[in-house]
């Protein structure tokens, strides 16, 4: 119905997966943050990229998730949702911590690490409430993007 | 050691964020005039229901879904928005019992007009109108089913349909 439709049946994901993905993400970024690395860093931003433009079925955790799900019986997904969401989610991670990365590779480095504890607090809540925040932001951006079609 | 500090700041304020967050998802919001025993009948002033006094804040959602029912619920929804399945589901079960009531439901991308217009921040956000437009009760997130058959009992007519006392 609206001018965005892409394709009638978008990719349906376990909601487990965006859930892992964030731990992992977490994990790696408050790794990055004490030890003030900008490799690290920059590991995550590329694994955001993947995500949030090839898509989820690419996304390095997502992978990760799906190889520890056939190895461990963890059954059946709960419940599954349509990928559009967290892959909005994962393009917010990429925007931030990609701003935060050359925020500290240009000197700023204050700025730059406070943009990475913003992903930090973001996927620390998504990995343990499920509460994902990129992912309410989208149902928002749907909303304005709607106004400009 | 500043690190660690500020990191377990950082935790800790997104821990608050999510508290408030939990705190506020799926309240219903009563705008409902609250029906007493004694509430008095209908008058000429107010023929039919008991909220025809409330000034009209939704008579452009009550053209929009044109009801054919007194109350309609309307949920705005986004696309590929897993909440808004869950709340159409709590939503279509607690009007089983309600032929005053209709449930549909609007596309925010749609109807954006109506989404600004009534401070639609996320979807699903759920209102339930009179089809005069008065706004009964709002909730965002998925609705919490006790406070919905609050808000519900609180608009059920205790006699419809009966001619007006003199």
């Amino acid at each position: 119905m609206t001018s965005t439709s892409e394709q009638s049946t978008p990719l349906m994901i376990d909601v487990r997966g965006p859930r892992f993905s964030a731990a992992l993400t977490f994990i790696v970024l408050v790794t990055a943050y004490l030890l003030q690395n900008p490799i690290v860093l920059g590991f995550q931003v590329v694994v955001f990229g993947i995500g949030a433009l090839a898509g989820l079925k690419y996304s390095p955790y997502g992978n990760l998730f799906r190889a520890l799900k056939r190895r461990t019986s963890m059954g059946p997904p709960p419940e599954t949702e349509p990928e559009v969401g967290p892959r909005f989610s994962q393009l917010m991670g990429l925007i931030f911590s990609g701003a935060g990365l050359l925020a500290v590779l240009t000197g700023a480095a204050g700025l730059g690490w406070g943009l990475v504890l913003v992903v930090v607090g973001l996927s620390g809540l998504l990995a343990a409430t499920g509460l994902c925040v990129g992912c309410e932001m989208y149902a928002l951006g749907q909303r304005l993007r709607g106004g400009a079609a | 050691m500043d690190r660690v500090i500020i990191l377990l700041a950082v935790v800790a304020a997104t821990g608050l964020l999510s508290a408030w967050w939990k705190a506020r998802d799926g309240r219903v919001r009563v705008t409902a005039p609250a029906l007493s025993p004694d509430a008095p009948g209908p008058t000429p002033d107010h023929p039919h229901q008991p909220w025809s006094g409330m000034p009209v804040e939704a008579a452009d959602l009550a053209a929009a879904v044109n009801s054919p029912t007194p109350l309609t619920l309307v949920e705005f929804t986004a696309p590929d928005c897993r909440p808004c399945v869950a709340a159409k589901a709590v939503l279509t079960e607690a009007i089983t019992d309600r032929d005053d009531v209709t449930f549909t439901t609007l596309d925010v991308a749609e109807a954006l007009d109506l989404a600004r217009a009534h401070r639609v921040m996320r979807a699903p956000t759920t209102l339930l109108i009179s089809d005069e437009g008065h706004l009964l009760g709002r909730v965002s997130g998925v609705p919490r089913p006790d406070e919905l058959s609050a808000l519900l009992d609180a608009t059920r007519q205790p006699t419809p349909a009966v001619p007006a006392r003199v």
